[in-house]
């Protein structure tokens, strides 16, 4: 029988220091300096040039009179809906264990130990607290700064509110989660509670009040324009969520921690290897965003082979809408979220700001990889495909019809989300022109990252110019959203030809060209590559 | 429930679900002190489940689990039992040395335990003790987490799929070490694939679709028939 064991809560905390502390001891001194050097100045070179693009971007028109009336009333609303959108996905990932995210091992030694585990995710929590809090106060500090140009005002006022409202609904966000985790609250009444807290926010926008408990946050970022005891209520509640979140820390789930913890280190080490692909099968097993085992509707006969004529166009389309039928909810709603968001987006290149084209590209870009799933698991397991008598740039081809065909279906609902933000029928109308070819843009898109893949370790050696291997980096990363960007130029080239006074629809005729090259050369350069994981 | 003195793992109607699927379906069992008992079964059979659930590492949907009286994951559990995992976790920016030391204090042990050596010396670690475990190899990470497991004092032992990945020499040294925790007094459970292990057993367990289909002595004519 084994003596009992004296671990106080002294010793606990000096056993996790001096563990912390050999940990960054061996992790500085395997550490190249010269290296972190270099990391260092590719993100104050990256942070500087996003900065200028945002500042130029949003930057150029200062808003009127009218605009800032209405960004005061309705602003609160609208931020108050994106914050409660935020607390919804926090609450969800809540009901599946989140936000902490331990190491594998602290679960079998820190966790399994004869110390009190409460003290021990607490002590995680407040860790993670650091980090949760850091980030946003940089982005809303700059988001702030970009606001002051466009409403005027003092910019450290705009840039203190902008990091306030930033750090509160994060840390509502992060609260929300571990409550619900630390009280082991279920899924559905997690759910049921963050779709209440839409609503409201959802009514306040409809009817430009300004109710609902998120948009009292929401009035933090507007402090500038007009200030308001409401928005220490806003504060306040938010840390309020934090103090009950760190008080019910200790009854988060271990089976819970121990499926994140395993699915985070995969993840860890799949974003160290870039390896887009393998990112979103892990992010997706961590959301619970798994199949369904009974399929929403059935598709087709499944008799079909590749040596009947047309076969293997018939099998690609029936397999990839197999896998679309099985998607669970969760899927299909952010499939239409996004679409709708790249509908809105483009409304606001309607609006003048062209780097909304930037945007929508991006969020059509990321529904086409949701849609091309079929292609991606041909391609996670490619030595199947090399069984099949079916050439790999022909499987390839035929798995983009099914994604193309539903990134079409998901477009209208863009298209109606433009046609109601913009308030325009020549938005409407141009709309309708690039439906086609950013559903097609789409689809190329998310393939061309499939199939390119993870970088090979060899990558330096391979481009031949090793000082080079950074910005092929990025330039590999970023090609696949840009075919998407270039389907949205159209919408652009038609607002600019509005405002010339030009006919707005037969510019974006015009413009079509810019897609239609892109895309074909995506195409050609898609047909070219060999199965990536093979 | 029935108090059993001699019991120090017991296991009463034990269930665990994942929505449709019954990966355990009311278990009941009990491992007694100075027993070395073989849990067998063919892959999905729920072996892991179980020990899992007797670790605490999951939470079943019915029933229970008792290390020494108390309920599995309890802070008095955890005092008493030691788990293997097949999966080594470790930190890879922590040598094996340093490993010991932290796990030895998290276990409310003064200095290095007086174990640590032995084992490392067993385990053929004493060339590598000072490395990070990021270089090791699968079996290197094995052999890390047994030392781990065994420094510190423990009435029950779960071991699962033990001998993966382990050379030789290692898998020799490992039945050594389970069977020295028997003659000390543990319960010990192995889950295991490795038939050759059921001669060193007492008992063997066989599961299979979740369900005890098996549970007494050694017999391999009687076994063999559930791990088809």
């Amino acid at each position: 029988m084994p003596p009992p064991v004296v671990t106080t809560r002294d010793t606990t905390r000096a056993t996790t220091r001096a563990m912390r502390r050999a940990r960054r001891r061996h992790y500085v001194s395997e550490s190249d300096w010269v290296d972190s050097l270099y990391k260092a100045y590719l993100t104050v070179l990256l942070t500087g040039v996003a900065l200028f693009y945002l500042t130029v971007a949003f930057d150029g028109t200062r808003a009127t009179p009218s605009t800032i009336t209405d960004v005061t009333h309705q602003g609160i609303g609208i931020l108050g809906l994106a914050v409660a959108l935020l607390v919804l996905l926090g609450l969800r990932s809540g009901s599946r264990g989140g936000p902490l995210a331990p190491d594998a091992a602290d679960i079998t030694y820190l966790l399994l130990a004869p110390i009190p585990r409460a003290e021990v995710l607490r002590a995680s929590a407040f860790r993670q607290l650091r980090g949760v809090v850091l980030v946003p106060a940089l982005a809303g500090a700059v988001a702030g700064s970009v606001a002051s140009g466009t409403f005027g005002g003092e910019r450290v006022e705009w840039m203190a509110a902008g990091a306030a409202f930033a750090v509160l609904t994060a840390l509502a966000v992060w609260g929300a989660a571990l409550v619900v985790s630390g009280t082991r609250t279920g899924a559905r009444p997690a759910n049921a509670i963050g779709a209440v807290l839409v609503a409201w926010a959802a009514l306040d926008v409809a009817l430009g009040t300004a109710t609902s408990p998120t948009a009292q946050l929401g009035r933090v970022a507007v402090l500038p324009l007009t200030t308001s005891l409401l928005a220490g209520i806003g504060a306040l509640g938010a840390l309020g969520v934090v103090a009950v979140a760190l008080a019910v820390a200790g009854g988060v789930s271990l089976e819970a921690l121990r499926r994140r913890a395993h699915l985070l280190g995969e993840l860890r080490f799949a974003a160290t290897l870039q390896d887009m692909r393998s990112v979103i099968v892990v992010q997706r097993e961590l959301a619970q965003d798994l199949p369904r085992s009974r399929p929403w509707w059935t598709v087709g006969s499944g008799r079909a082979s590749s040596g009947q004529r047309g076969g293997t166009g018939r099998a690609c389309w029936q397999r990839d809408w197999r896998g679309i039928a099985r998607w669970p909810v969760s899927r299909f709603v952010r499939v239409v979220v996004l679409a709708a968001a790249a509908g809105v987006a483009t409304a606001g290149v309607w609006h003048g700001t062209y780097a909304f084209v930037v945007l929508a590209g991006v969020l059509v870009y990321l529904v086409g990889i949701d849609a091309a799933e079929g292609l991606a698991q041909e391609s996670d397991h490619a030595v199947r495909p090399q069984q099949y008598p079916v050439r790999w740039p022909d499987l390839v081809q035929a798995h983009l019809f099914a994604p193309a065909t539903l990134l079409v279906v998901l477009g209208v609902f863009g298209l109606v989300a433009c046609w109601l933000v913009s308030g325009s029928t020549d938005a409407l109308a141009v709309g309708a022109i690039v439906l086609v070819p950013v559903a097609i843009a789409g689809t190329v898109g998310a393939a061309l990252s499939v199939v390119l893949g993870a970088p090979p370790p060899t990558l330096f050696l391979d481009i031949g110019f090793p000082e080079f291997t950074t910005l092929f980096l990025i330039i590999r990363q970023t090609i696949a959203p840009l075919v998407v960007i270039a389907a949205f130029v159209p919408a652009a080239f038609a607002y600019h030809a509005a405002t010339q006074g030009k006919p707005a629809a037969g510019s974006a005729f015009v413009a079509l060209l810019v897609p239609l090259v892109v895309l074909a050369a995506a195409h050609s350069y898609l047909r070219s590559r060999k199965a990536v994981h093979s | 429930m029935t108090e059993h003195s001699d019991a120090a793992l017991v296991v009463d109607g034990l269930t665990k679900s994942y929505g449709d699927r019954v990966a355990l379906d009311h278990v009941s069992l009990e491992i007694h002190r100075g027993e070395l008992v073989a849990l067998v079964g063919p892959n999905g059979a729920g072996k892991s489940t179980l020990l899992q659930l007797a670790v605490g590492l999951l939470e079943p949907t019915e029933g229970e689990v008792r290390i020494e009286g108390a309920p599995a994951g309890d802070l008095d559990a955890r005092v008493m039992c030691a788990y293997i995992s097949d999966q080594p976790s470790l930190y890879d920016d922590l040598s094996v040395n340093e490993h010991i030391e932290y796990v030895a204090r998290l276990h409310g042990l003064p200095g290095r335990p007086e174990t640590a050596d032995a084992l490392v010396e067993l385990l053929n670690l004493e060339g590598r003790a000072d490395d990070l475990p990021a270089r090791f190899s699968r079996g290197l990470r094995q052999k890390t987490s047994i030392v781990l497991a065994l420094i510190r004092p423990f009435s029950v032992l779960l071991v699962d799929e033990p001998f993966v990945g382990l050379d030789p020499a290692g898998q020799q040294s490992l039945t050594e070490l389970l069977t020295a925790a028997r003659e000390a007094g543990a319960a010990v459970v192995v889950a295991t694939h490795q038939l050759g292990f059921l001669e060193l057993a007492d008992r063997c367990i066989a599961l299979r679709d979740g369900n005890v289909v098996y549970d007494g002595v050694v017999n391999r004519a009687v076994i063999d028939p559930f791990l088809e």
